[in-house]
């Protein structure tokens, strides 16, 4: 698949601090790509800088396709109403005003609500919407989920993968993990200006090492097992209980979360 | 354009919804012509001559230093600025819109106050209109621009405030338009000649040639667009 971003030897310095150094990444067209780090760890400069936003001291940043931002904090005229915006956008970015996007995100609410009246929700929304506007082929978003109650976020959710079904690459920097593990077909791990990690989640978990969590319930008990593979393993301890008649109630895999590799990750990495 | 022309249309309306901009650009003018105006008329009765003047332009000034720059401070002061920005919104829009519309906004402040003097106060109209209201137009593009570099230009939005008395207090205290500038002490008058207020009363009044008063008004919002220019091509 091509690249629908890539970043080479991207360097970005405020004054003595260097926020990143060397970056060099790619991004393939249609996936959803996670950009994860702690507080200051650069994440929402560089992707300022991919938008264009913010200027960089050196490297290269290529996109293929025209791009879409919803920015981490964003804000428009308290007095302008939703549908207004939407025209204003779509004006200067010379293009038709996609109703079903709209419609698709709820936005029918929100055309005579004044910016001033929206929840956080809402704002964060419209500013989705905004994002959308042009359809574009990449789009940025920064903690998009922020402020969004379950409901706000499972719809959220939902967008971002629908858009993913229509081919749109989407760069994702978030705080939650969550979020990230269960939307990101790859995620990049940021610490202190490098890259960490970068790669699915399967392959952070096999780097950190993790074997698999059994935990079997069984009539006599529940019994907790490790296994570095998953197949082999799991047929082995059934056929043992298959063996001496032992009946099986409920079964839990598990590999640890995203958040406890990124959290080992970065106390690695801060040694 | 048409996206420009909508959304200067569009901040038209967004003033208009704006409680801060009505009471700047319409409200206190219009009760300070109401009052000060009778205290004018009843102190010194030959004011009937120039009440017009003074008027629209401590109108003027109180729009353009007091009301346009928290607007301006809006977008540039906060992250509208950069969302502007992500969408393609080139960094002039901010100012351009705002100042067209509350041109508009000043526009119409004036003509109230040209139709109402004189039926109120009996006081003289202009015995050219036309001319008159092509002097309140430069004087207002001049004091525009004034407020746009207090908008755009002050990093903290929260001391715009001090800075817009700064400009509007001796704006209207060493023009002329409260008492003779013949009055003030030598120092206090050349620094009213800092001030728009002082060029266009001077001018509107009839003191000194086109040319004299022309051309420190060009000077003053050419200084000012410069400024402009300059602190938008430096916002990070």
């Amino acid at each position: 698949m091509a690249d629908a971003v890539a970043v080479t030897n991207l360097s970005k310095q405020y004054g003595r601090h260097q926020v990143f150094k060397y970056l060099d990444f790619q991004v393939k067209q249609g996936e959803i790509f996670g950009i994860l780090g702690m507080n200051g760890a650069g994440k929402t400069t560089l992707l300022e800088c991919m938008e264009g936003l913010r200027d960089y001291d050196s490297g290269t940043v290529k996109m293929n396709g025209s791009i879409g931002i919803q920015l981490q904090s964003a804000s428009i005229p308290s007095y302008m109403k939703g549908k207004e915006a939407v025209r204003l956008i779509a004006g200067w970015k010379k293009t038709e005003i996609q109703e079903e996007i709209l419609y698709k995100l709820g936005m029918e609410e929100l055309k005579e609500k004044g910016y001033a009246e929206m929840s956080t929700g809402q704002k964060r929304k419209l500013h989705l919407a905004l994002a959308l506007i042009g359809d574009p082929d990449i789009l940025f978003l920064d903690e998009p989920a922020a402020g969004l109650d379950v409901e706000g976020r499972i719809r959220l959710h939902r967008q971002i993968r629908r858009l993913r079904e229509r081919g749109k690459t989407i760069l994702l920097a978030s705080h939650d993990m969550g979020e990230v593990e269960n939307l990101c077909d790859r995620i990049m791990i940021l610490h202190k200006g490098t890259i960490l990690f970068c790669g699915t989640v399967d392959e952070l978990s096999k780097r950190m090492g993790k074997c698999y969590q059994i935990e079997i319930l069984t009539t006599e008990g529940t019994q907790k097992f490790e296994a570095k593979d998953i197949g082999e393993s799991m047929l082995d301890i059934l056929e043992d209980y298959k063996s001496k008649n032992i009946k099986i109630q409920d079964i839990k895999i598990s590999r640890g979360t995203l958040e406890q590799h990124f959290l080992e990750l970065m106390e690695g990495g801060s040694r | 354009m048409k996206a420009f022309v909508y959304g200067t249309a569009l901040q038209w309306k967004m003033d208009l919804r704006s409680k801060s901009l009505l009471v700047t650009c319409y409200l206190v003018p219009l009760l300070f012509f109401a009052v000060v105006g009778e205290i004018f008329i009843s102190v010194m009765p030959q004011t009937k001559e120039t009440l017009i003047y003074s008027m629209t332009i401590m109108g003027i000034c109180m729009g353009t230093a007091i009301g346009v720059p928290p607007s301006l401070a809006e977008i540039y002061g906060t992250d509208i600025r950069k969302m502007y920005k992500a969408n393609g919104i080139p960094v002039y829009y901010g100012i351009l819109s705002t100042a067209i519309s509350s041109l508009l906004h000043l526009m119409i402040l004036s003509m109230i106050i040209y139709l109402a003097a004189p039926v109120i106060f009996d006081a003289s109209r202009p015995e050219n209109p036309a001319g008159y209201f092509g002097k309140v137009l430069i004087f207002a593009i001049v004091s525009l621009s004034t407020g746009a570099v207090l908008g755009c230009g002050i990093p903290d939005p929260s001391k715009i405030p001090m800075f817009s008395q700064i400009v509007f207090l001796p704006s209207i205290m060493l023009s002329g338009i409260m008492f003779p500038v013949d009055l003030l002490p030598e120092g206090l008058r050349t620094a009213g000649k800092l001030f728009p207020a002082s060029w266009a009363y001077r001018w509107m009044t009839g003191t000194g040639s086109l040319f004299e008063n022309l051309l420190p008004l060009c000077g003053i919002s050419a200084a000012m667009a410069f400024a402009c220019i300059w602190r938008l091509r430096t916002l990070k």
